[in-house]
């Protein structure tokens, strides 16, 4: 009983996070929000008043409108990850699981591969390659997302693919790929939302570093890791620069852990593990 | 047995091939020629051309990577243009810093986080596992350069107890490890939250296990189940998370060296990317990768001779 309420808590806590996160979002770009990228030297590092709440930053521009704006980055570049590393993910894990050959250990081979290099290096030398902006980050963040989906649905649908059901399916002629589409996919979908909200944290932490070195979104685009960075210099002078967009992240990082973690416990409430 | 680890072996050395193309080719694609950006836009075409026969620039590709391959096996890793050095010479003036802030910021996830999972797998569903979980949720959210930066705020600008940053050698062995304190504890703090949760669940499913049921009905006591049976088997699957550690924190401390200016493997690779310091690019980068596939190897052989259900 207990522990029901507190799964509950947990899963209503990210979601409203999260929730609150999207309509942040949202409302930093109507067109009635002052524009938080205008810079106005002249005012810069005022102490949080009536018209600037959080204070202003060393370029005079507005702490709290540029925090509100920096969502927009992190989830485009997240999602964009997410979408890419399920598109690609999912779809060569499913094909890995359908039959145990050549294939099946090749891609899981490449799997094994691409989890030994350092990602970061990746985004550098991606950074080079594509140039700086939304796209690297997307890029090389999804990138590594790819054997994640693919490892993940490749152990749930392994022994999917024995049930009888499926076997059934594949005795009346079902292609496999139809089968993997409306039999076996279905019965991984739980599996794979978890693994979405998961990734979706794990991209908004990577965005952040990948734009603290300089490596993600471009000016005049606001972004978290880019107001830390900036804000690194100015610390003794001015922490409010570097706890609002810290806490911004970990806050919306823990918005998503606590909503996988919930969902996870749903969906096998066996695996009441967290791990 | 013998069989298995020279499989192992074999993809080991396979894989640690195929990254080697990998790495070549990457480079390989980037754009912009390295002997125009070290000569710059307003170089003479006749110095240009001296410069690429000069690094090989001129051979066909199949040629400089025959070149480059021999190179490695060798132990050269070849010059770097900017700081006019052998690039092995520049690693292993930087690995004398990066390893050792890997190294204490393992020991100190390992020593904070394994006890604290243990805590709540033994108090599982009770307010201490509660507060465990919530404890590793808070650290995985923070990103670790804000918690340095939080950390340098708070340790070195307000308290003045440790450096804020750089690192002057080992010579002065107080001084070079204050200087890695905050950086390893920065580094750790999220790994130690991925051990408690790793530590925790491994822990529990091997609890819920029959064996466990079969050494507490032959008498042990619920600890001494745990500490005999349960913990030693968890500690298979807690092993081989720490060796991936140990190679993300070998590598992953680019940023961190970065928000305290080490001069770690890590801040070489980035200048060096950005100074289109191929050399140093691809030497420092297959050390990395070698070093995370290695160590990969050395866990499994570790699992091998603790685990023998592992042998058969």
């Amino acid at each position: 009983m207990q522990q029901s309420l507190f799964r509950h808590r947990g899963f209503w806590i990210g979601a409203v996070i999260i929730v609150l996160m999207v309509i942040i979002a949202g409302l930093s770009v109507m067109p009635w929000m002052p524009d938080p990228t205008i810079i106005r030297v002249s005012e810069k590092l005022r102490s949080p008043s009536l018209e600037h709440w959080l204070g202003t930053d060393q370029l005079g521009r507005d702490l709290l409108g540029l925090t509100m704006r920096g969502a927009i980055a992190s989830l485009l570049v997240a999602g964009g990850a997410v979408m890419l590393g399920a598109g690609i993910g999912v779809p060569l894990g499913l094909i890995a699981s359908a039959h145990e050959n050549g294939l099946s250990q090749t891609i899981m081979r490449m799997n094994d591969f691409i989890f030994a290099f350092p990602a970061l290096v990746i985004a550098i030398l991606l950074h080079d390659t594509v140039g700086a902006g939304m796209q690297n980050a997307i890029l090389a963040i999804g990138i590594f997302n790819v054997p994640v989906f693919a490892r993940v649905v490749y152990n749930k649908t392994q022994s999917i693919w024995t049930l009888d059901f499926i076997q059934a399916a594949r005795l009346i002629g079902r292609s496999d790929f139809s089968t993997a589409l409306l039999h076996v996919l279905p019965l991984a979908l739980g599996t794979i939302i978890v693994q979405i909200t998961i990734q979706l944290g794990l991209g908004i932490l990577a965005e952040a570093g990948l734009s603290y070195v300089g490596l993600g979104v471009t000016p005049p685009m606001p972004s978290w890791g880019r107001m830390l960075n900036e804000a690194q210099t100015l610390i003794g002078l001015a922490p409010r620069l570097a706890l609002v967009p810290g806490l911004a992240i970990a806050m919306v990082i823990l918005g998503f852990t606590m909503l996988g973690d919930a969902l996870s416990e749903w969906i096998d409430p066996r695996k009441r593990n967290g791990g | 047995m013998i069989i298995l680890i020279l499989r192992r072996l074999v993809g080991l050395l396979a894989t640690l091939a195929a990254a080697c193309i990998l790495v070549f080719f990457l480079l390989e694609i980037l754009p912009g020629d390295p002997a125009q950006s070290i000569l710059g836009t307003d170089a003479r075409p006749d110095t240009l051309l001296a410069l690429r026969h000069e690094m090989g620039l001129d051979q066909p590709m199949v040629m400089r990577f025959v070149h480059w391959i021999g190179g490695l096996l060798t132990g050269d890793l070849g010059m770097s243009h900017t700081y006019h050095v052998p690039v092995a010479t520049l690693i292993g003036e930087r690995l004398p810093v990066s390893l050792p802030l890997a190294l204490i910021s393992l020991a100190l996830a390992v020593a904070l986080g394994i006890p604290s999972g243990i805590l709540a797998a033994m108090k599982r569903d009770t307010w201490l596992d509660a507060a465990v979980r919530i404890k590793t949720q808070i650290l995985l959210a923070i990103p670790n350069f804000w918690l340095a930066m939080l950390l340098v705020f708070i340790f070195a600008i307000t308290l003045h107890w440790l450096p804020a940053g750089g690192f002057s050698g080992w010579k002065n062995i107080p001084n070079a490890i204050s200087a890695l304190i905050l950086p390893a504890v920065a580094l750790a703090a999220p790994q130690a939250a991925i051990l408690a949760r790793v530590t925790r669940s491994a822990l529990i499913e091997n609890l819920d296990d029959v064996y466990i049921l079969a050494a507490r009905a032959r008498g042990l006591s619920p600890s001494a189940a745990l500490y005999r049976h349960a913990l030693p088997n968890a500690m298979i699957s807690v092993l081989s998370i720490i060796g991936l550690q140990f190679s993300f924190l070998l590598a992953g401390t680019i940023i961190i060296e970065n928000v305290f200016y080490l001069p770690g493997l890590g801040r070489l690779i980035f200048q060096a990317v950005n100074q289109r310091d191929l050399a140093v690019v691809s030497g420092a980068s297959m050390l990395l990768i070698a070093s995370t596939i290695g160590v990969t190897f050395l866990v499994d052989l570790a699992a091998f001779l603790i685990d023998p259900r592992l042998r058969r």
